[in-house]
């Protein structure tokens, strides 16, 4: 069974020629993205059932597990996935767009604006 | 670690979750044993994190109800405390997606139907002598703008008006939604399906 989670590694090198790479960019945004006003937690933001072959691969093959923003490339330009939780102290709206801001502003400062293809932020709690 | 033991220190893989294992029955195993569940267990799907806040709340609220009331289910399957754990769960999954509105033409931005019904039993639950028992939103929530009744069925206890308690959970849903969501919400209808009897200071003891 190939590891999802090497797959994601794949074409890294064909990305980003300033700046970060693609999975600099998805730690980086992995750490920035927790310290957004509203948000408290990610998740994986792989569809399920590729979420779960990914956590099941990580078991066995003992790697640290993944994190749950994803980066994917492909001829079009950067695709970047978030799922978040976020607090019921803020519009959860807002919060959503305000990640938006930040994922669309973070990688225009560290990559080439025209690489960013689509931002796919899903809100799964609230509270 | 990778795996999770449950109260019995069975071994509990949380990608198979979902799938075959009643996630109610796991976290409840912990919060009897009066830890919390693992982090990676959470972490695994927002799913469980909705189910476990859900629990926690359904189990703070029942604690106050007369033993004999809970004990005079007929059936796990068939009881009304069954039937919301049944719907705790089956709530929690994520479902359809709802849009929200960016002008951005790259931007995709969503929730997930499981959050909005997570927000509206919570914002149920919070009213006091309530417990939401199930709740679904009505029409086409993919579609923006698409009007969009909410239903909650309620439990109350003995002694609430069953009128301005309902109107009071409808209020706060109202609220909550409003809120958090851009959802074109037309009504929010709450039905009392059930009373219960609430525990006196002394059975409490």
């Amino acid at each position: 069974m190939s590891d999802p989670s090497q797959q994601e590694d794949l074409g890294r090198d064909e990305l980003v020629d300033a700046g970060l790479d693609r999975v600099e960019l998805r730690d980086n945004l992995n750490r920035v993205l927790r310290e957004v006003d509203g948000v408290t937690d990610l998740y994986d933001a792989r569809p399920t059932a590729l979420a779960a072959v990914t956590a099941v691969a990580t078991r066995l093959t003992g790697r640290p597990p993944v994190e749950p923003v994803v980066v994917a490339s492909s001829r079009e330009g950067l695709t970047v996935s978030v799922s978040l939780a976020v607090s019921e102290n803020l519009p959860a709206a807002d919060t959503c767009r305000r990640v938006f801001d930040v994922v669309h502003d973070f990688v225009a400062a560290h990559a080439p604006e025209d690489t960013l293809r689509a931002v796919r932020i899903r809100v799964s709690r609230i509270g | 670690m990778t795996h999770s033991e449950d109260a019995g220190g069975r071994s509990v893989d949380p990608v198979a979750l979902d799938a075959d294992l009643d996630i109610i029955e796991v976290l409840t195993d912990y919060l009897d044993r009066g830890v919390d569940p693992p982090r990676e267990l959470l972490d695994g799907s927002p799913a469980h994190h909705l189910a476990l806040d859900a629990l926690v709340r359904f189990r703070r609220v029942t604690s106050v109800l007369l033993t004999e009331d809970i004990a005079a289910e007929p059936e796990r399957d068939d009881g009304w405390v069954a039937t919301i754990l049944a719907n705790i769960h089956s709530e929690a999954r994520a479902g359809r997606s709802i849009p929200l509105a960016h002008p951005s033409s790259i931007a995709d931005l969503s929730m997930s139907e499981g959050a909005v019904r997570g927000l509206v039993r919570a914002a149920g639950d919070a009213v006091s002598g309530t417990l939401i028992g199930a709740c679904r939103l009505e029409g086409d929530v993919t579609d923006p703008g698409a009007p969009i009744t909410v239903a909650v069925e309620a439990s109350v206890f003995w002694g609430e008006r069953i009128p301005a308690t309902a109107e009071h959970i409808r209020a706060a849903v109202e609220s909550a939604l409003l809120l958090h969501t851009e959802l074109n919400v037309v009504a929010v209808n709450v039905t009392v399906t059930d009373v219960h009897l609430r525990r006196t200071e002394q059975e409490g003891r």
